[in-house]
């Protein structure tokens, strides 16, 4: 039973189904939801390339629309995606703000994309999972990767995409309730930075110090120098 | 340079096919750009000065000069101060090997991106919401903004 009816445009190819969804953004509404068997221009933040060859990965574009509660809602999604590899058997890590890492490695990636004309804005959340990958295939991605597959082969794609996106609607309620306070307790439980010395570039500028938790809001509060940083953007580069 | 040397400036860009001129003296940096309105500028900061020369007005050494002086830049003349819609990170361009979306001097229009701001991975392309011209850009790449905080100064389109 699904508690929300949501409408799914479904490609065999595409470029970028985030790019697909800001292009269409005059046609599509909250809870329409774009899946592609196979990206062309996947990218991640900065257009980093997301090598998406294979067809038995999860490419899906949730639209947000004008879903004004979009700060750190990638967190809560990231969170949605460990909950979802729970549910399959997968014990999974998030390093902040929002990579899933089984086994230390990467198995999927989230971008949330917004744009902003006067006071309107439209946003698209974007999903990339691995769920089957070739040695080849890892080679290329460079990060260290993980899939599905490497412990589950017996799931098919269409029910881990069902189970993302009902997942996803049936937990956006609480969402909007709560925010990051109502999931905070989760995250830092599966957070893999936690009381780890950290390196964060951000700003131009590189903090290295201790993860003491979560704001409220999500921010990673880094203890530097016995004073503590709250830091909503910036990437981690190195953990010890 | 005092009021004799700003007029006959002033008539030199007039009566030239010049549309800009900018001359610095002493510290005083004086800027005369002739626009559709015929406005000119005069700038010493922080106070801006405002000299127009109503072009109608037949142009000779004794027209009268209207004088303005205001405190608030955004009282300029159809320049808004363009604000940063969330806190975050200011990005000039889409990648780190991409042009910049916008430089001082260019001409924008609705709809076009100016720049991305991001926070928690939420990558925000912001849009001028009218057409205008970049006056001023002022935040570098890479900047903490806040939510609010003014990113261009931008002269609106009459």
């Amino acid at each position: 039973m699904n508690s929300f009816a949501y409408k799914i445009y479904y490609f065999p190819e595409i470029g970028s189904t985030n790019d697909y969804a800001l292009r269409n953004k005059d046609n599509l509404v909250f809870g329409d939801v774009i899946i592609a068997d196979k990206q062309t221009a996947g990218h991640g933040r900065f257009d980093r390339k997301w090598v998406s060859s294979s067809v038995d990965n999860v490419y899906l574009t949730i639209v947000l629309g004008d879903y004004p509660y979009v700060h750190g809602i990638s967190l809560f999604a990231s969170i949605v995606l460990a909950r979802v590899l729970g549910l399959f058997g997968i014990e999974s890590k998030i390093k902040w703000p929002n990579d899933i890492l089984v086994d230390n490695k990467k198995i999927a990636g989230i971008l949330v994309q917004t744009v902003t004309q006067g006071d309107k804005s439209f946003s698209v959340l974007g999903i990339g999972l691995n769920v089957s990958l070739s040695n080849e295939e890892k080679l290329e991605i460079g990060t260290e990767s993980a899939c599905v597959g490497d412990y589950r082969k017996d799931l098919c794609k269409k029910d881990i995409v069902d189970t993302i996106i009902k997942s996803f609607f049936d937990n956006i309620v609480e969402w909007r309730s709560n925010g990051f306070l109502g999931i905070k307790n989760e995250y830092e439980i599966k957070s893999s930075l936690i009381a780890k010395q950290i390196t964060v570039k951000c700003f131009q500028k590189e903090l290295v110090g201790k993860v003491i938790g979560f704001s409220n809001t999500g921010e990673i509060l880094i203890e530097e120098n016995n004073k503590i940083v709250a830091v909503n953007s910036g990437e981690v580069v190195k953990v010890l | 340079m005092n009021l004799k040397d700003i007029e006959k400036l002033i008539k030199l860009v007039e009566d030239s096919g010049l549309s800009k001129l900018s001359v610095e003296e002493d510290g005083i940096k004086i800027e005369l750009i002739k626009e559709a309105q015929e406005v000119v500028s005069y700038q010493p900061a922080p106070v801006v000065h405002q000299v127009s020369v109503p072009q109608a007005v037949a142009p000779s050494a004794s027209a009268p000069l209207v004088a303005q002086v205001a405190v608030e830049p955004q009282n300029e003349a159809g320049v808004e101060m363009f604000l940063s819609p969330m806190v975050g990170t200011y990005y000039a361009q889409p990648s780190p090997e991409a042009p910049v979306f916008v430089k001082v001097g260019d001409k924008v229009k609705k709809g076009q991106s100016l720049c991305i701001i991001e926070a928690m991975k939420l990558f925000n392309e912001i849009e001028a919401d009218y057409n205008g011209t970049i006056m001023e850009i002022l935040v570098n790449s890479q900047d903490a903004v806040e939510f609010g905080q003014p990113l261009f100064k931008i002269k609106k389109d009459a």
